[in-house]
């Protein structure tokens, strides 16, 4: 992990929301990078300013009920959103995975495996019941090409001049 | 991170060619050619032609029997040869595979003189009969097959 992509998840190691990994992957950076390890420091110490004072004043932060009933209502509507169907979830989860390259992969992938199928499907399903014939040629005898209705078959029949002679 | 984009779009790359291969790159074709003898002698059909029966019901014949039977392992540039009774004999060869056909050349030969030059399109399952040529006193009919 570089310092870059270091910095960027910081915050949200700070408020323990890293999976494991990505947690001891920033620890570990951290730990071997002095400019990282002077930034954590400092967002750690802002962390804890802001908390005190909002504790000093937390008098000042009390809703009134209906402030608290709105904002309980507005947490409500946004979970029934989240809950909405699998495929929101899904894309929930892929588009706040750590890695947001992966989620591509698997978004690509998924549309390689679709479209694939879809394209055999459409092979099965453009079939000719009888083989097509595009070709035929006789130098000395008469051809004749048939496809039966009642089989699958398709039939190339030569007249031999004996045969074309006899009538 | 540089690194391991540039290996994931490899890989995914790879997938896609792959998934292509598998969709359309048909290398080999088996086909299956049988030469059956038409004839209206008082014999009966042979068994072993009960699979053709349908399709043999689209001539007014009264006995067949089947003559020779050859699998071929075709692939493109390499011709199948067969000897056919009658000092005839038979050439295919795969011209391509498209959308889950194969195209086929067939030429039937009498001695050196061409009697019959073909190209057809086959799904897997499908039988091409090519019938026409005397042999003895019934006519020969050549059953050809292809699975991939």
């Amino acid at each position: 992990m570089n310092c870059k992509r270091t910095q960027r998840f910081l915050d949200r190691y700070l408020d323990g929301e890293l999976a494991r990994d990505a947690s001891l992957s920033v620890e570990e950076h951290v730990n071997g990078c002095p400019d990282c390890g002077e930034y954590l420091k400092s967002a750690r110490s802002t962390g804890r300013i802001i908390r005190e004072a909002a504790q000093a004043n937390h008098t000042d932060l009390i809703l009134s009920d209906r402030a608290w009933d709105s904002f309980k209502e507005s947490v409500n509507q946004k979970e029934r959103l989240f809950n909405a169907g699998t495929l929101i979830n899904c894309w929930r989860w892929l588009a706040f995975y750590p890695r947001p390259i992966w989620a591509s992969a698997i978004a690509a992938t998924a549309l390689l495996v679709v479209f694939t199928t879809a394209g055999m499907v459409s092979y099965q399903g453009s079939k000719n019941i009888h083989p097509v014939v595009e070709y035929v040629d006789s130098p000395s005898s008469q051809v004749m090409v048939l496809m039966p209705e009642q089989s699958p078959v398709t039939v190339i029949w030569v007249f031999e001049k004996s045969d074309a002679q006899e009538g | 991170m540089r690194k391991k984009t540039i290996s994931l779009i490899v890989v995914l790359v790879a997938l896609m060619f792959a998934a292509v291969g598998v969709a359309s790159g048909v290398e080999r074709v088996n086909v299956e050619v049988e030469v059956i003898y038409a004839s209206n002698q008082p014999h009966p059909t042979e068994p072993s032609l009960s699979r053709l029966k349908i399709q043999l019901q689209s001539f007014n014949f009264t006995s067949y029997t089947l003559l020779e039977k050859k699998r071929m392992v075709l692939s493109r540039g390499n011709e199948g040869k067969l000897s056919i009774p009658g000092k005839k004999y038979l050439k295919i060869e795969l011209e391509e595979v498209i959308k889950g056909q194969v195209k086929l050349k067939v030429v039937v030969l009498d001695r050196r003189r061409v009697l019959l030059t073909t190209m057809f399109r086959i799904s897997p399952g499908q039988t091409v009969l090519v019938g026409g040529p005397r042999y003895e006193s019934g006519t020969l009919i050549i059953a050809i097959k292809a699975d991939f």
